[in-house]
């Protein structure tokens, strides 16, 4: 399959607390106590995330790529599980205590005894077989390790905002009081009150996403797809995992629980034509999420019988 | 005093924690959306933002934005108000200044009908067939002028009788949210 690259454009729905500042690389969220930003009174804490200053403010590609995943790993399991099938990504498997990360990671070296432990727990899930001293694998790497890497694996896909690793955005400084402040907000003067204040990206901001497939991949090590080519499965799962973003279960940055963080990933009309050409769909997005399904469903029938 | 209080606290963070850990071994979490009307809730925060100046600070200006921010903090409230022994339950929301650090189970949106049915339609389509028609109904009753609630939980099982999305319906009754419709995934 020649190479095959994608353009969104990612819009966010909410304030988007994501990024960080392009001098400092540094983030700064500040409690402020009282009403005047007196340096001598604000606490200052350390979160990796936000900046109070506002020049040279950027999101990394990385940010979006974990976030796309993450929703991976979701509808990945989540259509295993409908099927019967068990756990199908490493991520949800219990592989020596960690839950929540991914493990898949190769070459596997049978002769190590901590690898061979693990190669147990993928042993008894089914997704390794071990046949005259040789490795049959079935759902090894995990389909998210397969298109995101894994350690040893390459990734099938490079993620970037217009061709970089960052993009810079504008950002809003927001001042919010939490619901105990605004309680005793009936009592005490303002001055007296405690807001949270940040700086997030503006709700209706702009991000170009390019989503690109590597085109060799002969040099890519690894067992990719069983029933499609790696690409297709690949566009069909990152397609399903947008849907889902979109749809608010996933979100960007921090606060999520608070609502913010919401963002929509669209695809240009010429990227909305060359998934369906792909994945062998109308160009519509709704016959291309039934058509990703379908793959999906097919290539884990596959791996995991 | 403060030092028992330090202490409770982490012993309802760990085990939360642990539920939640033993929830995803057993692969028992699930997602689910809840969505309610939240008109009345709306109106009653909207008052209480209004009866102070401090609303010219806010330059979070978006009504439904605001509301779900101070949703979460009202829900902790409702969670801590129903029980002493209950009162883990709050930690659903996520901790992070304490020893033990972990995420929110839940998420909020407050969106108009239309934007509702939007999310449904793009949900319909990721969901096996049975439950897609059931979607579909919910979808028809969705009113345009409306606005909505939609929660999304990470649900798990938080006591031997009682799932995260157990709980969080009984705070939303405590509100008097109706409740429009349940999904779950799977």
């Amino acid at each position: 399959m020649s190479e095959v690259k994608l353009h969104f454009d990612v819009v966010t729905k909410t304030p988007t607390l994501t990024g960080e500042d392009a001098k400092t690389s540094q983030a700064i969220l500040t409690m402020l106590i009282g009403s005047h930003m007196k340096k001598a009174k604000a606490v200052v804490q350390q979160y990796g995330f936000l900046s109070i200053d506002k020049t040279g403010f950027i999101v990394r590609a990385s940010s979006f790529k974990g976030l796309l995943r993450v929703a991976s790993e979701y509808i990945v399991e989540l259509k295993s599980i409908e099927l019967g099938l068990g756990h199908a990504v490493c991520s949800f498997l219990d592989v020596e205590g960690s839950i929540g990360f991914p493990s898949c990671a190769l070459p596997i070296d049978l002769e190590n005894n901590e690898q061979r432990k693990k190669v147990e727990v993928f042993m008894k899930a089914k997704w390794i077989n071990i046949q005259d001293d040789k490795i049959v694998y079935n759902n090894y790497p995990c389909i998210p390790c397969a298109i995101f890497g894994a350690p040893g694996l390459k990734s099938l896909v490079r993620i970037s905002l217009n061709g970089d690793a960052v993009a810079p955005v504008e950002t809003s400084q927001y001042k919010l009081y939490f619901f105990n402040e605004l309680g005793r907000s009936k009592h005490q003067p303002e001055k007296k009150l405690n807001p949270l204040i940040f700086e997030a990206i503006k709700p209706g901001t702009i991000i170009s996403l390019e989503i690109s497939f590597a085109s060799n991949l002969a040099k890519l090590r690894g067992l990719r797809a069983k029933t499609c080519d790696p690409i297709q499965l690949g566009v069909a799962t990152i397609w399903l995992a947008i849907q889902l973003i979109n749809s608010g279960f996933f979100r960007l940055g921090r606060f999520k629980s608070r609502g913010l963080g919401r963002i929509e990933i669209n695809p240009r009309e010429d990227t909305l034509k060359m998934i369906s050409e792909v994945l062998g769909a109308k160009p519509s997005p709704e016959a291309i999420t039934k058509k990703a399904i379908t793959i999906l469903e097919n290539e884990l029938k596959e791996r995991l019988k | 005093m403060a030092k028992y209080i330090r202490k409770s606290r982490n012993k309802h963070i760990t085990n939360v924690l642990t539920l939640i850990k033993e929830s995803a071994k057993d692969g028992k979490i699930q997602l689910s959306v809840l969505i309610y009307n939240p008109y009345r809730l709306m109106i009653t925060i909207r008052k209480y933002v209004d009866a102070h100046p401090l609303k010219n600070n806010i330059s979070y200006t978006d009504e439904g934005q605001l509301t779900a921010w101070l949703l979460k903090g009202v829900l902790r409230y409702i969670f801590l108000k129903m029980s002493f022994e209950d009162s883990q339950w709050r930690y659903l929301f996520g901790s992070s200044a304490r020893r033990e650090t972990f995420g929110s189970c839940a998420y909020f949106d407050i969106l108009s009908g239309e934007e509702v049915k939007r999310v449904l339609q793009t949900l319909k389509l990721l969901l096996p067939p049975e439950k897609s028609v059931a979607l579909e109904e919910t979808k028809i009753n969705i009113k345009t002028e409306w606005k909505y609630l939609i929660l999304y939980i990470k649900d798990f099982p938080i006591s031997q009788s009682a799932m995260a999305s157990d709980i969080v319906k009984k705070a939303c009754k405590e509100l008097r949210l109706e409740l429009v419709d349940e999904l779950r995934f799977p």
